[in-house]
Protein backbone atom coordinates (compact mmCIF):
# COMPACT_ATOMS: atom_id res chain seq x y z
CA UNK A 1 0.00 0.00 0.00
CA UNK A 2 1.51 3.30 -0.87
CA UNK A 3 2.04 5.92 1.81
CA UNK A 4 0.01 9.14 1.04
CA UNK A 5 1.86 11.95 -0.16
CA UNK A 6 1.03 15.88 0.54
CA UNK A 7 1.36 18.58 -1.74
CA UNK A 8 3.90 19.88 0.68
CA UNK A 9 5.96 16.59 1.19
CA UNK A 10 6.00 16.58 -2.50
CA UNK A 11 7.49 20.09 -2.27
CA UNK A 12 10.39 18.97 -0.54
CA UNK A 13 11.39 16.02 -2.65
CA UNK A 14 11.54 18.35 -5.32
CA UNK A 15 13.32 20.68 -3.44
CA UNK A 16 16.20 18.37 -2.69
CA UNK A 17 17.09 18.77 -6.29
CA UNK A 18 18.29 22.85 -6.18
CA UNK A 19 19.22 22.23 -3.03
CA UNK A 20 21.95 19.70 -3.96
CA UNK A 21 23.40 21.88 -6.64
CA UNK A 22 23.60 24.92 -4.35
CA UNK A 23 25.13 23.38 -1.85
CA UNK A 24 27.73 21.63 -3.74
CA UNK A 25 28.13 24.65 -5.99
CA UNK A 26 29.19 26.94 -2.96
CA UNK A 27 31.10 24.02 -1.57
CA UNK A 28 32.93 23.69 -4.54
CA UNK A 29 33.38 27.12 -5.03
CA UNK A 30 34.99 27.60 -1.45
CA UNK A 31 37.20 24.58 -1.44
CA UNK A 32 38.98 25.28 -5.07
CA UNK A 33 39.28 29.00 -4.36
CA UNK A 34 36.61 30.48 -6.75
CA UNK A 35 34.51 32.22 -4.54
CA UNK A 36 35.94 35.52 -5.77
CA UNK A 37 35.63 34.48 -9.57
CA UNK A 38 31.65 33.00 -8.95
CA UNK A 39 29.83 36.33 -9.44
CA UNK A 40 31.81 36.73 -12.47
CA UNK A 41 30.80 33.55 -14.14
CA UNK A 42 27.78 33.71 -13.22
CA UNK A 43 27.53 36.85 -14.97
CA UNK A 44 29.21 35.45 -18.43
CA UNK A 45 26.61 33.10 -17.74
CA UNK A 46 23.30 35.76 -17.53
CA UNK A 47 25.16 37.78 -20.27
CA UNK A 48 25.56 35.01 -22.76
CA UNK A 49 23.55 34.97 -25.95
CA UNK A 50 22.58 31.15 -24.87
CA UNK A 51 21.49 29.27 -28.05
CA UNK A 52 21.55 26.21 -29.26
CA UNK A 53 24.91 25.03 -28.17
CA UNK A 54 25.79 27.23 -24.91
CA UNK A 55 27.03 24.91 -22.31
CA UNK A 56 27.38 26.50 -19.22
CA UNK A 57 29.74 24.20 -17.51
CA UNK A 58 32.09 25.51 -20.07
CA UNK A 59 31.41 28.58 -20.18
CA UNK A 60 30.99 29.69 -16.68
CA UNK A 61 32.45 26.33 -14.72
CA UNK A 62 30.67 23.61 -12.70
CA UNK A 63 30.22 26.02 -9.76
CA UNK A 64 28.58 28.84 -11.68
CA UNK A 65 26.51 26.29 -13.47
CA UNK A 66 25.24 24.54 -10.36
CA UNK A 67 24.55 28.27 -9.28
CA UNK A 68 21.82 28.90 -11.99
CA UNK A 69 20.17 25.51 -11.95
CA UNK A 70 19.81 26.13 -8.50
CA UNK A 71 18.61 29.73 -8.65
CA UNK A 72 16.13 28.70 -12.18
CA UNK A 73 14.87 25.99 -10.35
CA UNK A 74 14.27 27.40 -6.87
CA UNK A 75 12.50 30.78 -8.96
CA UNK A 76 9.91 27.91 -10.23
CA UNK A 77 9.69 25.96 -7.39
CA UNK A 78 8.50 29.19 -5.81
CA UNK A 79 5.59 29.64 -8.23
CA UNK A 80 4.35 25.90 -7.68
CA UNK A 81 4.39 26.73 -3.94
CA UNK A 82 2.94 30.52 -4.04
CA UNK A 83 0.41 29.40 -6.24
CA UNK A 84 -0.38 26.31 -5.06
CA UNK A 85 0.02 23.63 -7.89
CA UNK A 86 -1.12 20.17 -7.79
CA UNK A 87 2.16 17.87 -7.83
CA UNK A 88 1.48 15.56 -10.78
CA UNK A 89 3.03 14.30 -13.99
CA UNK A 90 3.10 17.41 -15.40
CA UNK A 91 4.21 19.83 -13.19
CA UNK A 92 7.24 17.13 -12.22
CA UNK A 93 8.35 17.00 -16.04
CA UNK A 94 8.28 20.75 -16.47
CA UNK A 95 10.12 21.05 -13.25
CA UNK A 96 12.67 18.60 -14.20
CA UNK A 97 12.84 19.97 -18.15
CA UNK A 98 13.62 23.71 -16.76
CA UNK A 99 16.43 21.97 -14.48
CA UNK A 100 18.18 20.82 -17.20
CA UNK A 101 17.44 23.50 -19.39
CA UNK A 102 19.23 25.76 -16.95
CA UNK A 103 22.49 23.68 -17.77
CA UNK A 104 22.75 25.12 -21.09
CA UNK A 105 20.06 28.39 -21.79
CA UNK A 106 17.83 29.07 -19.24
CA UNK A 107 18.97 31.80 -16.87
CA UNK A 108 16.80 33.79 -14.57
CA UNK A 109 17.30 36.70 -16.71
CA UNK A 110 15.92 35.25 -20.04
CA UNK A 111 12.94 33.57 -18.87
CA UNK A 112 11.57 36.09 -16.25
CA UNK A 113 9.53 38.38 -18.87
CA UNK A 114 8.02 34.88 -20.46
CA UNK A 115 6.19 34.47 -16.89
CA UNK A 116 5.42 38.09 -17.23
CA UNK A 117 3.41 37.54 -20.78
CA UNK A 118 1.72 34.88 -19.26
CA UNK A 119 0.81 36.62 -16.23
CA UNK A 120 -0.86 39.36 -18.76
CA UNK A 121 -2.49 36.36 -20.61
CA UNK A 122 -4.02 34.91 -17.62
CA UNK A 123 -5.26 38.39 -16.56
CA UNK A 124 -6.40 39.16 -20.10
CA UNK A 125 -8.59 35.72 -20.14
CA UNK A 126 -9.45 36.07 -16.47
CA UNK A 127 -8.45 32.93 -15.68
CA UNK A 128 -6.18 32.17 -12.71
CA UNK A 129 -2.66 32.42 -13.45
CA UNK A 130 -1.95 28.62 -11.66
CA UNK A 131 -3.25 27.54 -15.05
CA UNK A 132 -1.07 28.69 -17.13
CA UNK A 133 2.55 28.36 -14.80
CA UNK A 134 2.95 24.97 -15.77
CA UNK A 135 2.78 25.70 -19.94
CA UNK A 136 4.77 28.64 -19.31
CA UNK A 137 7.39 27.00 -17.52
CA UNK A 138 7.99 24.89 -20.98
CA UNK A 139 7.59 27.81 -23.09
CA UNK A 140 11.01 29.52 -22.08
CA UNK A 141 12.02 26.92 -24.28
CA UNK A 142 12.63 30.58 -26.33
CA UNK A 143 14.56 32.18 -23.69
CA UNK A 144 17.13 32.67 -25.81
CA UNK A 145 15.89 35.39 -28.22
CA UNK A 146 15.40 37.14 -25.18
CA UNK A 147 19.71 36.88 -24.59
CA UNK A 148 19.83 36.94 -28.20
CA UNK A 149 18.22 40.17 -28.80
CA UNK A 150 19.31 41.65 -25.57
CA UNK A 151 23.30 40.52 -26.05
CA UNK A 152 23.85 40.11 -29.79
CA UNK A 153 24.50 43.80 -30.92
CA UNK A 154 21.39 43.58 -33.11
CA UNK A 155 20.09 46.72 -31.23
CA UNK A 156 22.22 49.18 -28.99
CA UNK A 157 22.19 48.76 -25.90
CA UNK A 158 20.44 49.45 -23.60
CA UNK A 159 17.45 50.18 -26.32
CA UNK A 160 18.11 46.11 -26.69
CA UNK A 161 17.29 44.98 -23.21
CA UNK A 162 14.06 46.83 -23.45
CA UNK A 163 12.94 45.47 -26.84
CA UNK A 164 14.05 41.83 -25.84
CA UNK A 165 11.61 42.24 -22.67
CA UNK A 166 8.82 42.96 -24.73
CA UNK A 167 9.53 40.10 -26.80
CA UNK A 168 9.84 37.96 -23.88
CA UNK A 169 6.08 39.41 -22.82
CA UNK A 170 4.93 38.86 -26.25
CA UNK A 171 6.21 34.88 -25.88
CA UNK A 172 4.46 34.47 -22.88
CA UNK A 173 1.36 36.14 -24.00
CA UNK A 174 0.85 34.40 -27.02
CA UNK A 175 2.49 30.41 -26.46
CA UNK A 176 0.10 29.35 -24.85
CA UNK A 177 -3.05 29.46 -27.41
CA UNK A 178 -0.73 28.85 -29.92
CA UNK A 179 1.16 25.46 -28.21
CA UNK A 180 -2.42 24.22 -27.37
CA UNK A 181 -3.46 24.01 -31.02
CA UNK A 182 -0.39 22.72 -32.18
CA UNK A 183 -1.44 20.17 -30.07
CA UNK A 184 -3.91 18.35 -33.29
CA UNK A 185 -0.78 18.83 -35.57
CA UNK A 186 0.82 15.53 -34.14
CA UNK A 187 -1.97 14.26 -32.09
CA UNK A 188 -0.59 13.99 -28.51
CA UNK A 189 2.59 11.70 -30.14
CA UNK A 190 5.21 14.25 -29.53
CA UNK A 191 5.63 14.89 -26.14
CA UNK A 192 7.85 18.04 -26.26
CA UNK A 193 4.79 19.80 -28.02
CA UNK A 194 5.89 23.68 -26.68
CA UNK A 195 9.01 22.48 -28.17
CA UNK A 196 7.50 21.97 -31.54
CA UNK A 197 5.47 25.22 -30.78
CA UNK A 198 8.63 26.90 -30.08
CA UNK A 199 10.06 25.73 -33.31
CA UNK A 200 7.53 27.79 -35.42
CA UNK A 201 7.72 30.43 -33.38
CA UNK A 202 11.58 30.65 -33.39
CA UNK A 203 11.14 30.59 -36.90
CA UNK A 204 9.13 33.49 -37.69
CA UNK A 205 11.01 35.66 -34.77
CA UNK A 206 14.86 34.51 -36.55
CA UNK A 207 13.24 35.39 -39.90
CA UNK A 208 12.66 38.57 -37.97
CA UNK A 209 15.43 39.17 -37.16
CA UNK A 210 17.51 38.19 -40.17
CA UNK A 211 15.80 40.40 -42.33
CA UNK A 212 17.71 43.26 -39.88
CA UNK A 213 20.38 42.18 -41.20
CA UNK A 214 21.09 40.28 -37.83
CA UNK A 215 23.47 36.67 -37.45
CA UNK A 216 21.52 34.29 -36.14
CA UNK A 217 23.06 31.09 -36.08
CA UNK A 218 23.70 28.10 -33.87
CA UNK A 219 26.81 28.28 -32.17
CA UNK A 220 29.09 25.41 -30.37
CA UNK A 221 30.13 26.42 -26.68
CA UNK A 222 30.55 23.16 -24.96
CA UNK A 223 32.26 21.24 -22.48
CA UNK A 224 34.54 18.35 -24.03
CA UNK A 225 35.36 16.17 -20.53
CA UNK A 226 33.71 15.16 -17.86
CA UNK A 227 33.28 16.49 -14.54
CA UNK A 228 33.04 13.42 -11.97
CA UNK A 229 31.12 15.47 -9.21
CA UNK A 230 28.48 15.91 -12.01
CA UNK A 231 28.29 12.50 -12.26
CA UNK A 232 28.22 11.71 -8.95
CA UNK A 233 25.28 14.02 -8.55
CA UNK A 234 23.17 12.71 -11.14
CA UNK A 235 24.24 9.05 -9.49
CA UNK A 236 22.98 10.55 -6.14
CA UNK A 237 19.54 11.72 -7.70
CA UNK A 238 18.10 9.15 -9.57
CA UNK A 239 19.41 6.31 -6.53
CA UNK A 240 18.00 8.77 -4.04
CA UNK A 241 14.48 8.56 -5.99
CA UNK A 242 15.06 4.60 -5.95
CA UNK A 243 15.18 4.08 -2.29
CA UNK A 244 11.91 6.78 -2.30
CA UNK A 245 10.33 5.15 -4.04
CA UNK A 246 10.57 1.97 -1.82
CA UNK A 247 10.39 3.94 0.73
CA UNK A 248 6.42 5.42 -0.51
CA UNK A 249 5.74 1.96 -1.13
CA UNK A 250 7.96 -1.55 -0.65
CA UNK A 251 5.82 -3.00 -3.46
CA UNK A 252 6.43 -0.38 -6.30
CA UNK A 253 8.36 -2.70 -8.65
CA UNK A 254 4.64 -4.53 -8.61
CA UNK A 255 2.85 -0.77 -9.82
CA UNK A 256 5.53 -0.11 -11.70
CA UNK A 257 3.85 -2.85 -14.56
CA UNK A 258 1.12 -0.34 -14.71
CA UNK A 259 3.23 2.55 -16.59
CA UNK A 260 5.01 -0.26 -18.88
CA UNK A 261 1.24 -0.87 -20.17
CA UNK A 262 1.31 2.58 -20.88
CA UNK A 263 1.39 3.80 -24.43
CA UNK A 264 2.40 7.21 -23.22
CA UNK A 265 0.37 9.63 -25.45
CA UNK A 266 -0.39 12.98 -24.10
CA UNK A 267 -2.08 12.74 -21.35
CA UNK A 268 -0.82 10.22 -19.48
CA UNK A 269 0.18 10.86 -15.73
CA UNK A 270 2.25 8.35 -14.76
CA UNK A 271 1.25 9.54 -10.61
CA UNK A 272 -2.59 9.29 -11.30
CA UNK A 273 -2.62 5.78 -12.80
CA UNK A 274 0.05 4.01 -11.12
CA UNK A 275 0.36 6.42 -8.17
CA UNK A 276 3.99 8.21 -6.90
CA UNK A 277 5.87 5.02 -5.78
CA UNK A 278 6.04 3.84 -9.35
CA UNK A 279 6.86 7.25 -10.72
CA UNK A 280 9.67 7.74 -9.37
CA UNK A 281 11.15 4.61 -9.91
CA UNK A 282 10.06 4.98 -13.32
CA UNK A 283 12.22 8.54 -13.19
CA UNK A 284 15.32 6.60 -11.36
CA UNK A 285 15.25 3.84 -13.67
CA UNK A 286 15.56 6.14 -16.97
CA UNK A 287 17.75 8.65 -15.12
CA UNK A 288 20.09 5.56 -14.58
CA UNK A 289 19.63 4.05 -18.20
CA UNK A 290 20.40 7.84 -20.18
CA UNK A 291 23.31 8.33 -17.71
CA UNK A 292 24.64 4.71 -18.40
CA UNK A 293 24.04 4.71 -22.04
CA UNK A 294 26.29 8.48 -22.28
CA UNK A 295 28.73 6.78 -20.46
CA UNK A 296 28.88 3.74 -21.90
CA UNK A 297 29.38 5.56 -25.49
CA UNK A 298 32.22 7.25 -24.44
CA UNK A 299 30.58 10.56 -24.18
CA UNK A 300 30.78 13.69 -22.29
CA UNK A 301 28.02 14.20 -19.70
CA UNK A 302 28.43 18.22 -20.27
CA UNK A 303 24.73 20.72 -20.23
CA UNK A 304 23.35 19.92 -22.97
CA UNK A 305 23.66 16.00 -22.23
CA UNK A 306 22.33 16.76 -18.78
CA UNK A 307 19.37 18.59 -20.29
CA UNK A 308 18.65 15.36 -21.72
CA UNK A 309 18.77 13.72 -19.21
CA UNK A 310 16.68 15.34 -16.86
CA UNK A 311 14.07 15.95 -18.95
CA UNK A 312 13.86 11.80 -19.71
CA UNK A 313 13.75 11.63 -15.99
CA UNK A 314 11.03 14.13 -15.80
CA UNK A 315 8.71 12.90 -18.66
CA UNK A 316 9.24 9.78 -17.27
CA UNK A 317 6.53 10.85 -14.94
CA UNK A 318 4.55 11.90 -17.54
CA UNK A 319 4.31 9.19 -20.26
CA UNK A 320 8.14 7.86 -20.60
CA UNK A 321 9.11 4.38 -19.73
CA UNK A 322 11.49 1.51 -21.06
CA UNK A 323 9.31 -0.44 -23.17
CA UNK A 324 8.33 3.24 -25.17
CA UNK A 325 11.64 4.45 -25.04
CA UNK A 326 14.28 1.81 -25.99
CA UNK A 327 13.08 1.52 -29.86
CA UNK A 328 12.89 4.86 -30.47
CA UNK A 329 16.29 5.62 -29.17
CA UNK A 330 17.57 2.23 -30.98
CA UNK A 331 15.79 3.46 -34.02
CA UNK A 332 17.63 7.20 -33.72
CA UNK A 333 21.17 5.19 -33.01
CA UNK A 334 20.88 3.13 -35.96
CA UNK A 335 20.14 6.34 -38.25
CA UNK A 336 23.14 7.31 -36.98
CA UNK A 337 25.33 4.27 -37.48
CA UNK A 338 23.98 4.72 -41.16
CA UNK A 339 24.78 8.47 -41.42
CA UNK A 340 27.92 8.08 -40.33
CA UNK A 341 28.07 10.00 -36.86
CA UNK A 342 29.91 9.31 -34.01
CA UNK A 343 27.49 8.33 -31.44
CA UNK A 344 29.64 10.43 -29.18
CA UNK A 345 29.18 13.13 -30.36
CA UNK A 346 26.99 15.49 -27.71
CA UNK A 347 25.13 16.52 -30.95
CA UNK A 348 24.39 12.98 -31.22
CA UNK A 349 24.00 12.07 -28.14
CA UNK A 350 21.68 14.77 -27.44
CA UNK A 351 19.49 13.69 -30.62
CA UNK A 352 19.28 9.89 -29.54
CA UNK A 353 18.46 11.40 -25.40
CA UNK A 354 15.25 13.59 -27.02
CA UNK A 355 14.22 11.58 -29.54
CA UNK A 356 12.16 10.01 -26.73
CA UNK A 357 10.02 12.40 -27.69
CA UNK A 358 8.24 10.57 -30.02
CA UNK A 359 7.91 7.50 -27.28
CA UNK A 360 3.84 7.21 -27.44
CA UNK A 361 4.45 6.43 -31.16
CA UNK A 362 6.25 3.06 -30.09
CA UNK A 363 4.17 2.79 -27.16
CA UNK A 364 0.93 2.81 -29.42
CA UNK A 365 2.29 1.07 -32.70
CA UNK A 366 4.77 -0.94 -31.21
CA UNK A 367 8.33 -1.70 -32.22
CA UNK A 368 9.03 -1.51 -35.74
CA UNK A 369 7.12 1.74 -35.65
CA UNK A 370 9.26 3.45 -32.94
CA UNK A 371 12.52 2.30 -34.79
CA UNK A 372 11.05 4.19 -37.93
CA UNK A 373 10.16 6.63 -35.63
CA UNK A 374 13.92 7.27 -34.56
CA UNK A 375 15.29 6.56 -37.79
CA UNK A 376 13.28 9.57 -39.49
CA UNK A 377 13.64 11.79 -36.61
CA UNK A 378 17.73 11.74 -36.34
CA UNK A 379 17.66 12.72 -39.92
CA UNK A 380 15.36 15.76 -39.40
CA UNK A 381 16.89 16.94 -36.17
CA UNK A 382 20.08 17.37 -37.27
CA UNK A 383 18.75 20.19 -39.91
CA UNK A 384 15.82 21.59 -39.10
CA UNK A 385 18.34 23.79 -36.15
CA UNK A 386 19.64 26.03 -39.03
CA UNK A 387 15.91 26.77 -39.76
CA UNK A 388 15.43 28.75 -35.96
CA UNK A 389 18.97 29.94 -35.74
CA UNK A 390 19.00 27.73 -31.94
CA UNK A 391 16.83 30.10 -30.81
CA UNK A 392 14.60 27.39 -29.66
CA UNK A 393 16.32 25.00 -26.99
CA UNK A 394 13.70 21.95 -27.80
CA UNK A 395 15.10 21.64 -31.00
CA UNK A 396 14.36 17.67 -30.71
CA UNK A 397 10.37 19.00 -30.11
CA UNK A 398 10.29 20.64 -33.41
CA UNK A 399 11.56 17.65 -35.16
CA UNK A 400 9.08 14.99 -32.94
CA UNK A 401 6.09 17.12 -34.10
CA UNK A 402 7.15 16.55 -37.70
CA UNK A 403 7.93 13.51 -37.85
CA UNK A 404 4.90 12.66 -35.93
CA UNK A 405 2.58 14.80 -38.28
CA UNK A 406 3.87 12.86 -40.98
CA UNK A 407 4.09 9.52 -39.60
CA UNK A 408 1.08 9.09 -37.29
CA UNK A 409 -1.16 9.54 -39.94
CA UNK A 410 0.64 6.65 -42.58
CA UNK A 411 0.94 4.52 -39.95
CA UNK A 412 -2.71 4.76 -38.84
CA UNK A 413 -3.78 4.49 -42.47
CA UNK A 414 -1.65 1.08 -42.62
CA UNK A 415 -3.36 0.12 -39.93
CA UNK A 416 -6.89 0.73 -40.89
CA UNK A 417 -6.43 -0.63 -44.40
CA UNK A 418 -5.47 -4.17 -42.50
CA UNK A 419 -8.23 -3.87 -39.98
CA UNK A 420 -10.87 -3.32 -42.60
CA UNK A 421 -9.24 -6.23 -45.06
CA UNK B 1 -5.52 54.14 -27.62
CA UNK B 2 -5.34 52.39 -24.35
CA UNK B 3 -9.07 52.25 -23.94
CA UNK B 4 -9.41 50.71 -27.21
CA UNK B 5 -6.66 48.58 -26.82
CA UNK B 6 -8.56 47.30 -23.68
CA UNK B 7 -11.92 46.74 -25.77
CA UNK B 8 -10.12 44.98 -28.57
CA UNK B 9 -8.59 42.42 -25.87
CA UNK B 10 -11.82 41.78 -24.38
CA UNK B 11 -14.24 41.29 -27.13
CA UNK B 12 -11.28 38.91 -28.61
CA UNK B 13 -11.37 36.90 -25.36
CA UNK B 14 -15.43 36.87 -25.27
CA UNK B 15 -15.22 35.59 -29.40
CA UNK B 16 -12.65 33.21 -27.68
CA UNK B 17 -15.07 32.06 -24.98
CA UNK B 18 -17.67 31.64 -27.66
CA UNK B 19 -15.50 29.62 -29.50
CA UNK B 20 -14.18 27.55 -27.29
CA UNK B 21 -16.96 26.77 -25.19
CA UNK B 22 -19.22 25.04 -27.63
CA UNK B 23 -15.86 22.95 -29.14
CA UNK B 24 -15.32 21.82 -25.38
CA UNK B 25 -18.86 20.34 -25.26
CA UNK B 26 -18.00 18.79 -27.96
CA UNK B 27 -15.34 17.39 -27.16
CA UNK B 28 -16.07 15.50 -24.20
CA UNK B 29 -19.20 14.34 -26.79
CA UNK B 30 -17.18 13.18 -29.52
CA UNK B 31 -14.67 11.44 -26.31
CA UNK B 32 -17.38 9.76 -24.90
CA UNK B 33 -19.17 8.49 -28.01
CA UNK B 34 -16.02 7.87 -29.91
CA UNK B 35 -15.21 5.33 -26.84
CA UNK B 36 -18.77 3.65 -27.08
CA UNK B 37 -18.36 3.23 -31.13
CA UNK B 38 -14.87 1.65 -30.70
CA UNK B 39 -16.23 -1.36 -28.81
CA UNK B 40 -18.79 -1.81 -31.81
CA UNK B 41 -21.54 -0.96 -30.81
CA UNK B 42 -24.46 1.51 -32.43
CA UNK B 43 -27.73 2.68 -31.34
CA UNK B 44 -26.88 5.93 -29.43
CA UNK B 45 -29.06 8.48 -28.52
CA UNK B 46 -27.69 11.91 -27.48
CA UNK B 47 -29.35 15.04 -25.64
CA UNK B 48 -27.76 18.02 -25.23
CA UNK B 49 -29.49 20.90 -22.65
CA UNK B 50 -27.85 24.44 -22.49
CA UNK B 51 -28.96 27.08 -19.64
CA UNK B 52 -27.05 29.83 -18.26
CA UNK B 53 -25.16 28.44 -15.66
CA UNK B 54 -24.62 24.63 -17.54
CA UNK B 55 -24.47 22.25 -20.05
CA UNK B 56 -25.75 18.42 -19.59
CA UNK B 57 -25.18 15.89 -21.91
CA UNK B 58 -26.77 12.66 -21.92
CA UNK B 59 -25.86 9.64 -23.73
CA UNK B 60 -28.45 6.49 -24.00
CA UNK B 61 -27.56 3.58 -25.51
CA UNK B 62 -29.53 0.45 -26.26
CA UNK B 63 -28.80 -2.96 -26.39
CA UNK B 64 -25.45 -2.25 -24.64
CA UNK B 65 -23.72 -5.20 -23.91
CA UNK B 66 -21.02 -4.48 -21.22
CA UNK B 67 -18.65 -5.80 -18.86
CA UNK B 68 -18.53 -4.63 -15.22
CA UNK B 69 -14.62 -3.53 -16.00
CA UNK B 70 -15.34 -1.70 -18.75
CA UNK B 71 -18.59 -0.18 -16.60
CA UNK B 72 -15.65 0.82 -14.25
CA UNK B 73 -13.48 2.18 -16.50
CA UNK B 74 -16.13 4.46 -17.86
CA UNK B 75 -16.97 5.91 -14.30
CA UNK B 76 -12.88 5.82 -13.40
CA UNK B 77 -12.15 7.89 -16.75
CA UNK B 78 -15.37 10.20 -16.14
CA UNK B 79 -14.58 10.90 -12.64
CA UNK B 80 -14.94 14.61 -12.61
CA UNK B 81 -12.00 16.20 -11.91
CA UNK B 82 -11.82 19.56 -13.70
CA UNK B 83 -8.38 20.71 -13.37
CA UNK B 84 -7.48 24.35 -14.83
CA UNK B 85 -3.78 23.27 -15.71
CA UNK B 86 -4.92 20.35 -17.56
CA UNK B 87 -8.41 21.87 -19.22
CA UNK B 88 -6.70 25.46 -20.39
CA UNK B 89 -3.78 23.45 -21.98
CA UNK B 90 -4.72 19.93 -23.23
CA UNK B 91 -8.70 20.21 -24.13
CA UNK B 92 -8.30 19.91 -27.92
CA UNK B 93 -7.11 15.95 -27.22
CA UNK B 94 -9.91 15.18 -25.03
CA UNK B 95 -12.03 13.69 -28.30
CA UNK B 96 -8.85 11.06 -28.92
CA UNK B 97 -9.86 8.18 -26.50
CA UNK B 98 -7.84 5.13 -28.24
CA UNK B 99 -5.78 5.17 -25.02
CA UNK B 100 -7.86 4.38 -22.10
CA UNK B 101 -5.63 7.53 -20.33
CA UNK B 102 -7.52 9.49 -22.50
CA UNK B 103 -11.03 9.83 -20.99
CA UNK B 104 -9.59 11.35 -18.24
CA UNK B 105 -9.09 14.80 -20.12
CA UNK B 106 -13.04 14.35 -20.86
CA UNK B 107 -13.25 13.78 -16.54
CA UNK B 108 -10.92 17.34 -16.39
CA UNK B 109 -13.80 18.99 -18.32
CA UNK B 110 -16.53 17.59 -16.38
CA UNK B 111 -17.86 19.15 -13.30
CA UNK B 112 -20.40 15.71 -12.77
CA UNK B 113 -21.15 12.74 -14.47
CA UNK B 114 -23.18 9.49 -13.80
CA UNK B 115 -22.75 6.06 -15.39
CA UNK B 116 -25.35 3.28 -15.27
CA UNK B 117 -25.77 0.06 -16.96
CA UNK B 118 -29.73 -0.83 -16.63
CA UNK B 119 -31.12 -3.80 -18.51
CA UNK B 120 -28.27 -3.57 -21.48
CA UNK B 121 -29.34 0.14 -21.14
CA UNK B 122 -26.04 2.28 -20.98
CA UNK B 123 -26.98 6.10 -19.39
CA UNK B 124 -24.55 8.15 -19.25
CA UNK B 125 -24.79 11.64 -17.91
CA UNK B 126 -22.48 14.40 -17.58
CA UNK B 127 -22.82 18.41 -16.83
CA UNK B 128 -19.97 21.17 -17.44
CA UNK B 129 -20.57 24.34 -15.39
CA UNK B 130 -20.40 27.38 -17.07
CA UNK B 131 -17.61 29.63 -15.84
Amino acid sequence: MEKKLTNKTLLFILLAVPALFLLTGLVRAVVNNKMPALAEDLTRIVLSRANLFTDFIELGGVEAALLNVAVVALFNLLLIYIYKLEINGFTIAAYFTVIGFAFFGKNLYNIFSIYIGGHLYAKLKRIPLKNVIIPLMFATALAPVISEISFASIIPSPLSSIVALLVGIIIGLIIIPVSSHMLRFHDGYNLYNIGFTAGIIGTLLTAFLRSFGASVEPVSIISDSNHPIIIWLLFTIFTSMLALALLINIKAFKEYKKILSKGGRLVTDFTNSAGYAATFLNMSVMGLLSMVYVLAIGGVVNGPVLAGIFTIAGFSAFGKHLKNCIPVMSGTILSALIFGYELSETAIIVSVLFSTTLAPIAGKFGLLCGLLAGLTHMAVVTNVGFIHGGVNLYNNGFSGGIVASVLVPIIETFRKGDKDD
Amino acid sequence: MQAFLCLLLRLSERVTRMINEPNKIAMILSGIVSVLLERGHGNIDVSIKRDDKSTTIIIIQRQAIYTDTFIEWLKKGLKPRRKGVVEEYYWRLADMNFESDNLNLVGALIDESEVQLKDNVLRIKVARYIG
